[in-house]
């Protein structure tokens, strides 16, 4: 004989329009393992111990590399895709140079060379042009005419970001120095992709794809903020490997991995 | 579903897949299916619905692949003034349909008639001089290839509603360049606010 079950599953109803929320609730595991690696770092009692710069060299590099990471495996996804595809490989390979750039650095500094303006200077401007690249190929692609008032914002963000700082920086530095450049190098490429990362999250804002342009948009006003404040507390020697403007740019690398993981959920 | 809405689709398929993944494109098609029971190719003939399912996924975005695949059909001319832009047929099979209706001596007499002023179709008939049958035919078949669109109401001595019919174009203009056929339409002011797509074309 047969019997038949009564099945009490409840059927799928088809939402009447898509949607991606964000989970708020990792913005704050970030946040609150932040700030307790913070409290870590000022639990060493000599400032100048070498476990310091050991200790934030790894993470540096660790959270670069979780983006990185994250970023490889997305464009793992859309390969051979003329937009997705490079675009993201472009994202990931400019978390690398992060990543590299900082060990790169620490080696210099262990083998007692000056580690800035060096060759780890490069390596780390190079996150700018390809983070640009990504976010330029798909403004493009989706949004190949912008109106004039966007265009003006987008270009006068980093603009009036660059002209501050070249303002207060000149003033400090003794004339046009390799340091001034190089400084100035940091604030263009932060603030030109800040503004074009806002740019993309406004494109993107209405549909699902909005949620991880708008979670990487603010992972990268978070190392944009981080950039900028290294720039400024270095024209006046004030920074340290304990100073917490390090984890702007912890934070924004996690975001921007978490940014990634929301875009393979959405599409 | 007509050759060039067959032709657009596949068009639209290779520009998601070549551009945003076979992923991407499996998604859209998954959406579109949940959504409103339909496959890729058949949103392409309901517009309307793939706008929605991209605008879902892309928002904004949306646009730009709505326009790279119409930058193929058609390509809006430059023009200073915003009511007057005529449109460039890059399409063969639009080209095509086009000429084939100027060509047929009745049909063109049809677009005439309605060219700027809506009319019912017994007034149609009667300005252009055709004979009912055959006038029913040939307006039924501008109808479906979307020369004529409905614009406005007569109502009847009986309470009746019978719709006003328009050509969705003002002026055509025919040449060889080259050794190639150009064929450029003006449309009218309604058939450009009407429409989603050539709403696209224009932005």
């Amino acid at each position: 004989m047969f019997s038949f079950k009564k099945s009490h599953r409840e059927p799928d109803i088809v939402p009447e329009k898509i949607s991606e929320k964000i989970d708020y609730k990792i913005f704050l595991v970030i946040a609150v393992g932040l700030v307790a690696y913070q409290f870590y770092l000022y639990s060493f009692k000599n400032p100048d111990d070498p476990n310091i710069e050991l200790v934030e060299t790894i993470v540096t590099t660790v959270t670069a590399l979780v983006a990185a990471i994250a970023g490889f495996f997305i464009a793992k996804r859309y390969w051979k895709s003329s937009v997705f595809g490079t675009s993201y490989l472009a994202l990931a390979s400019g978390m690398l140079c992060n990543a590299a750039a900082e060990r790169i650095y620490y080696f210099l500094e262990q083998q007692g060379q000056t580690p800035s303006p060096s060759i780890a200077d490069w390596v780390w401007l190079a996150f700018y042009p390809l983070t640009f690249y990504h976010l330029a190929r798909n403004i493009k692609f989706f949004k190949p005419k912008i109106s004039t008032p966007v265009k003006a914002f987008v270009i006068l963000l980093p603009v009036v970001i660059t002209g501050v700082y070249a303002f207060l920086d000149f003033g400090q530095e003794e004339g046009l120095t390799t340091n001034y450049f190089l400084g100035l190098a940091y604030i263009v490429g932060s603030s030109v992709i800040m503004s074009a990362a806002i740019l993309g999250a406004m494109i993107f804002r209405q549909g699902t794809l909005g949620t991880p342009w708008l979670i990487l948009a603010i992972g990268i006003v978070l190392t944009t903020l981080g950039d900028n404040w290294y720039s400024y507390l270095d024209v006046y020697n004030q920074y340290s490997v304990t100073h917490p403007l390090n984890l702007l740019w912890y934070g924004g690398y996690l975001v921007i991995a978490y940014a990634l993981y929301k875009h393979k959920k959405v599409l | 579903m007509s050759g060039l809405d067959a032709l657009i689709a596949k068009s639209l398929k290779l520009i998601v897949k070549d551009n945003l993944g076979e992923v991407t494109f499996e998604k859209i098609e998954t959406r579109l299916f949940e959504k409103y029971g339909i496959g890729f190719t058949q949103a392409v003939e309901d517009f309307g619905k793939l706008d929605f399912v991209l605008r879902e996924f892309f928002g904004g975005g949306a646009e730009g692949i709505e326009k790279k695949i119409l930058d193929k059909i058609v390509v809006m001319e430059e023009s200073k003034d915003a009511e007057k832009q005529w449109i460039t047929l890059e399409d063969s099979r639009l080209m095509e349909l086009i000429l084939r209706s100027l060509g047929d001596e009745d049909k063109k007499n049809i677009i005439n008639t309605v060219m700027g002023e809506p009319k019912i179709i017994s007034d149609i008939l009667e300005t252009s001089n055709i004979p009912q049958t055959s006038g029913y035919r040939k307006i039924n078949s501008l109808i479906d290839d979307g020369m004529l669109l409905p614009k406005g109401y007569v109502t009847t001595h009986d309470g009746k509603k019978v719709t006003k019919y328009q050509a969705i174009f003002e002026n055509v203009s025919i040449s060889i360049e080259k050794n190639k056929i150009v064929v450029k339409i003006l449309p009218t002011k309604e058939s450009v606010d009407e429409s989603r797509i050539m709403q696209i074309v224009c932005s």
